[in-house]
């Protein structure tokens, strides 16, 4: 209800996984930094642009299409680094090149979460490059995860 | 029959979609997205790619007919002879609708009918030659006998209540741009065989991929023309040649890049650079000298260009005269998508600087020039003028405005869906129509369809023995790109865009890539010194470069690459040659040899990943 939503004044720096748990192919969904915000963390196998961890490959990724909003959960291509295509209208997001569309009328990138890798291997998003599609703001329409 | 004659509806109602040369998503997104795939009809897709729309067809119950390049009238021909072997054409539509008789072809006005028109019984036996056995034809185009099979049962076998299925054929500038008369031909001819025409849900029409003035320019006077085709008659007139052989004074070109796009357009700039540098030059700003320069160079046997574009291009770029022109949005117009569906769109901000709307700059030359009758106040008066001569009747919108006492314009604000052209009155209301010819009456002097020669024998082998490419020569194909907005005159301006598609690519088959030693991400220059032209034996040289997009969505010994990259121009090697039957080029068919140039700064850039992957 208006008046008891708790909202953020910056990015919070929470833990989604470690090194170990990650397998190329296989994303590990998160929600970040509000609850519905569902992302996707994924070791690519090769480099990518901004990619975290030994050999720059992990990365992350909202899970909503940018074009019309439709989920891309469940939709990742590994053998060709993409999220995507949409199932909605086919946009298509190059995860090694910062969410960039292969294809479709998506105009902008797929937004990518900011990881830290500390040294011990923990994996912490720490903050959103560009705007989540259905959100007037990434930290203050809803309700945090933590 | 008309270019646009069915409804968008009719995709919903098609039991098959039979998608020739036109890369649906790509071009005609909307159409692709929310028509076919929403309703999954069973889509067949005749191309040399495998497009996404091929990829989708595959995935989901069609088929994909990887034709090879420009053989797309004999893959057509041969569906014909294995409908009419099984008896599967729709007999009772050919009986009542179609022309019969020799000497009801030989009663049509237009030469194109007369020398062209066949008879069922024309048709059937060009059809008997070898070429169109079906061994012999999937040996020819690339594609499996069984998939010749498949697809003529699917497009024409009535099941066993006797109910035909209802196919709609959708077709662009992959057939249009290739061997065309013939190609255009050879689809009519299959559509008209199974009764696909007028028929919910089935019929046959371009797949589009823009929109259309609901008016088109009225062509030059034929009487004038000079040149001639295949038995004397007039042709329109080859502007790019006559520019070449000096006899054009004033070019005046509108919402056209010729610079960059015409066919063979590293010759055509060659041309327009020598024509334009003739003495004397323009030295002054003071305008009345400017003139006298224009005037000069003229009378000396140069020429003018005038340039009217609401964007600079290369042909603004060369002009002598520019003409800044207003954009929609800047001004009033009505237009029509696929469906011949007029919509008003209102201007919603004034035109930059000295931009003004075409018509007004149209209108001023016209009247300096002592004609009457332009003296339009506005675009709405130009509607109400053009509407009874549309390609499709708009006169009924005038009418209804004056007998409801609004103007047309207003009569439009109130349709935000607007009205399918022809539109008529009925009982005081205004209707549209939602396909064309449901009634089976022909545009020809006897009402009925006419069957087209469409045989590959003649001058369509002619040409491809021209085209082909030959020894380290690749076919290279050429299209749209979905982000890419036509030719890309405002998109390359969009920083975003831009980014994304920072040079022109080409698609190379991975094995190609091996061979030559090109990675992806390499610059490539694209360049051939047997660009065709008109003379037999001569060619035109032409060259450009592209970033390396590995990708086997094009077979071996096949590129394509992006139809209308500013200054990575793939027209510098288009064919220039034109069919005398209609006059087309066949942009699609040009040919090159590839060489790699190494890594390009853009690799790092641009997504090259495949295009082609389906949901």
């Amino acid at each position: 209800a208006p008046g008891q939503t708790q909202t953020l004044t910056s990015y919070p720096q929470v833990q989604i996984a470690h090194l170990n748990d990650l397998h190329v192919g296989k994303p590990v969904a998160f929600d970040y930094p509000l609850k519905g915000q569902s992302c996707y963390l994924i070791r690519l196998g090769t480099p990518a642009l901004d990619g975290v961890g030994p050999q720059g490959d992990v990365v992350a990724f909202s899970t909503t299409c940018v074009h019309m909003g439709c989920s891309l959960a469940d939709h990742y291509r590994a053998a060709y680094n993409v999220l995507g295509p949409c199932p909605c209208h086919m946009s298509t997001y190059d995860l090694s090149m910062g969410g960039m569309p292969t294809i479709g009328n998506a105009t902008e990138n797929l937004p990518q979460i900011e990881l830290l890798v500390e040294q011990h291997g923990a994996i912490f998003a720490q903050g959103v490059w560009g705007l989540l599609y259905g959100f007037e703001h990434n930290l203050t329409s809803g309700t945090p995860i933590a | 029959m008309s270019t646009w004659n069915i409804a968008y509806a009719d995709v919903a109602k098609a039991d098959v979609v039979f998608e020739v040369g036109a890369g649906g998503y790509e071009n005609k997104t909307v159409l692709f997205t929310q028509h076919i795939m929403q309703h999954t009809p069973t889509l067949i897709v005749q191309d040399p790619r495998k497009t996404i729309d091929a990829a989708y067809a595959e995935k989901h119950g069609g088929l994909h007919l990887r034709v090879k390049p420009g053989t797309d009238a004999v893959l057509l021909n041969t569906l014909a002879r294995i409908i009419l072997e099984q008896g599967w054409q729709d007999q009772s539509f050919l009986d009542q609708s179609v022309i019969s008789s020799s000497s009801d072809i030989q009663r049509e006005k237009n030469w194109r009918r007369r020398h062209f028109g066949m008879t069922l019984a024309d048709y059937r036996n060009m059809l008997q030659k070898p070429l169109y056995e079906v061994a012999n034809a999937a040996q020819f185009t690339g594609v499996p006998a069984s998939q010749l099979q498949q697809v003529a049962q699917l497009i024409a076998r009535p099941n066993t209540h006797g109910v035909r299925p209802k196919t709609l054929f959708l077709f662009e500038k992959g057939l249009i741009w290739g061997i065309n008369y013939e190609n255009v031909a050879a689809l009519a001819n299959l559509a008209l065989l199974v009764g696909s025409i007028g028929r919910e849900g089935a019929g046959i029409s371009r797949m589009g991929g823009h929109q259309e003035g609901f008016a088109s320019p009225v062509d030059y006077p034929i009487e004038r023309a000079t040149d001639t085709g295949l038995f004397g008659e007039k042709l329109p007139n080859n502007i790019d040649e006559h520019i070449a052989n000096g006899e054009v004074k004033v070019y005046h070109v509108i919402g056209a890049n010729p610079a960059g796009m015409t066919n063979s357009s590293q010759h055509s700039r060659d041309v327009l650079n020598k024509r334009l540098s003739q003495e004397p030059k323009v030295t002054s700003a003071d305008t009345e000298a400017a003139l006298a320069a224009l005037m000069a160079r003229i009378k000396a046997g140069g020429m003018v260009l005038i340039a009217q574009d609401i964007y600079p291009n290369l042909t603004t770029k060369m002009a002598d005269l520019v003409f800044p022109a207003a954009a929609w949005g800047e001004m009033n117009g009505v237009r029509i998508n696929g469906e011949r569906r007029a919509r008003l769109y209102e201007q919603f901000m004034d035109a930059p600087g000295q931009a003004k709307a075409d018509w007004w700059i149209i209108a001023q030359i016209a009247q300096r020039m002592g004609f009457t009758g332009f003296d339009w106040k506005n675009e709405e008066e130009v509607f109400t003028e053009l509407a009874p001569h549309a390609q499709y009747d708009a006169s009924a919108v005038v009418q209804y405005a004056q007998s409801s006492g609004k103007s047309p314009y207003t009569v439009l604000q109130g349709l935000p869906n607007g009205v399918q052209l022809p539109a008529r009155l009925e009982h005081g209301k205004l209707v549209g129509t939602t396909r064309l010819l449901e009634d089976h009456t022909f545009s020809t002097e006897v009402g009925k369809a006419m069957f087209i020669h469409s045989d590959w024998e003649g001058l369509p082998a002619q040409i491809y023995q021209q085209l082909v490419p030959k020894g380290d020569e690749f076919w290279v194909l050429n299209g749209r790109v979905n982000e890419l907005w036509q030719t890309l005159y405002t998109h390359q301006r969009i920083p975003y865009i831009k980014q994304r598609w920072p040079s022109n690519a080409v698609e190379i088959h991975p094995a190609d890539a091996k061979r030559l030693n090109i990675q992806s991400g390499d610059m490539v220059s694209i360049t051939s010194d047997r660009v065709y032209t008109f003379q037999e034996g001569t060619f035109d040289q032409g060259s450009f470069t592209a970033v390396a997009y590995i990708s086997d969505s094009v077979p071996p010994g096949v590129v394509f690459t992006i139809f209308a990259y500013p200054d990575q121009w793939m027209n510098s090697i288009s064919p220039r040659w034109m069919h005398p039957a209609n006059p087309v080029p066949p942009y699609k068919l040009a040919r090159a040899r590839l060489v790699g140039k190494g890594p390009s700064p853009f690799a790092s850039q641009m997504s090259l990943q495949p295009r082609n992957l389906v949901p």
